[in-house]
């Protein structure tokens, strides 16, 4: 049980942030792990082995859309962006985040004083 | 520099021809690859280094292929998937394997010696042959087991299990056999276990060893070819 609220977490979470991540620009897979590496000054570390399929079933479920582009290093690379859905799917997904947090740090004090 | 693309089909262990979905899941993967080792080469780790630890990022190749069909398929569709790729990369290779040495052995007896052939060279030991032949041709059938299993996709465990199909099989039977006489005439085999473990060693055991050197003479060609 406790296994399966992690994922559930784990799951959660990296979808916010690669939503959040793409409501700012298209971003292809290597520069979304780069960015969240960099944003978080290393505490948060997404391997090609967790999103990518993260990034297929995302687009599966319409939230997010990728082409290929040649990126800044002229090759091409597959960007994604953020569909109306995903955009619609962004503000509740925040909210429910917001709260979840709130409960938490109500409970266990998580946040900075 | 590698070939990339090449380099994540084959860890990804994607069948020759990749369809176009595959194809755009191996170059955006080989992508990402390329990027983190120009990403190392610029921290100024050699050539080799670059390399080894850029598809070292991916422990387990096998399993984000896995992952990546569970995405691409969907939750409500994963049981179905999943049960589809374990027939196509563990039930019937095995299967396969099975037949094709049973088979083989029905025809080496009763293509070869008869209870009602004559002759001193009967009693010469050659009534063993065509069990000798069977078991050295085991080989052919655990490589194929294996080679089926790796094609559609398979992990390692599962084409191991794959290509002993035949031996897991005919160990469980036996020990099934053997269990069902000690139930209905216990005094068959009370004091005839050394034949009973025999029947193990020669039907499953000495088959098992043999599909699994068939298995790794396969795997050792593929990484030949490989390299």
């Amino acid at each position: 049980m406790l296994k399966r609220i992690r994922a559930n977490v784990a799951r959660g979470s990296t979808e916010l942030v690669i939503l959040s991540l793409l409501a700012e620009q298209p971003l292809y897979g290597f520069e979304i792990s780069r960015r969240i590496e960099e944003r978080t000054d290393g505490a948060l570390r997404f391997e090609l082995a967790s999103l990518y399929p993260m990034l297929y079933d995302l687009e599966r479920r319409g939230l997010v859309r990728g082409q290929w582009q040649p990126s800044r290093t002229g090759r091409d690379r597959r960007y994604y962006s953020l569909t109306p859905k995903g955009k619609t799917q962004l503000a509740p997904l925040r909210r429910e985040w917001r709260s979840f947090f709130q409960a938490l740090d109500c409970l266990a004090g998580v946040s900075d004083a | 520099m590698p070939d990339w693309n090449a380099l994540v089909r084959d860890r990804l262990g994607v069948v020759d021809p990749p369809s176009n979905e595959e194809e755009e899941i191996i170059a955006e993967l080989a992508g990402h690859v390329e990027d983190l080792y120009e990403e190392l080469r610029g921290k100024g780790i050699s050539d080799s280094d670059a390399i080894g630890q850029a598809v070292g990022d991916i422990a387990d190749w096998h399993g984000l292929a896995r992952r990546i069909r569970k995405a691409k398929a969907g939750e409500e569709t994963m049981s179905s998937q999943s049960m589809n790729h374990r027939t196509k990369t563990l039930w019937l290779p095995g299967l396969i394997g099975l037949t094709a040495s049973m088979v083989w052995l029905m025809i080496l007896q009763r293509a070869t010696l008869k209870p009602t052939m004559t002759g001193p060279w009967l009693h010469s030991g050659l009534a063993f042959m065509p069990y000798l032949v069977w078991l050295i041709s085991q080989p052919l059938f655990g490589a194929a087991g294996a080679y089926l299993s790796r094609r559609a996709g398979g992990e390692p465990r599962t084409e191991l299990t794959a290509s002993l199909f035949p031996a897991i099989v005919m160990f469980g039977v036996w020990w099934v056999l053997v269990a069902c006489i000690v139930v209905t005439r216990y005094s068959h085999v009370s004091h005839q276990w050394p034949l009973v473990f025999a029947g193990a060693l020669f039907w499953s055991i000495l088959p098992g060893l043999s599909l699994l050197l068939g298995r790794s003479l396969y795997l050792r060609t593929q990484n030949l070819a490989r390299s």
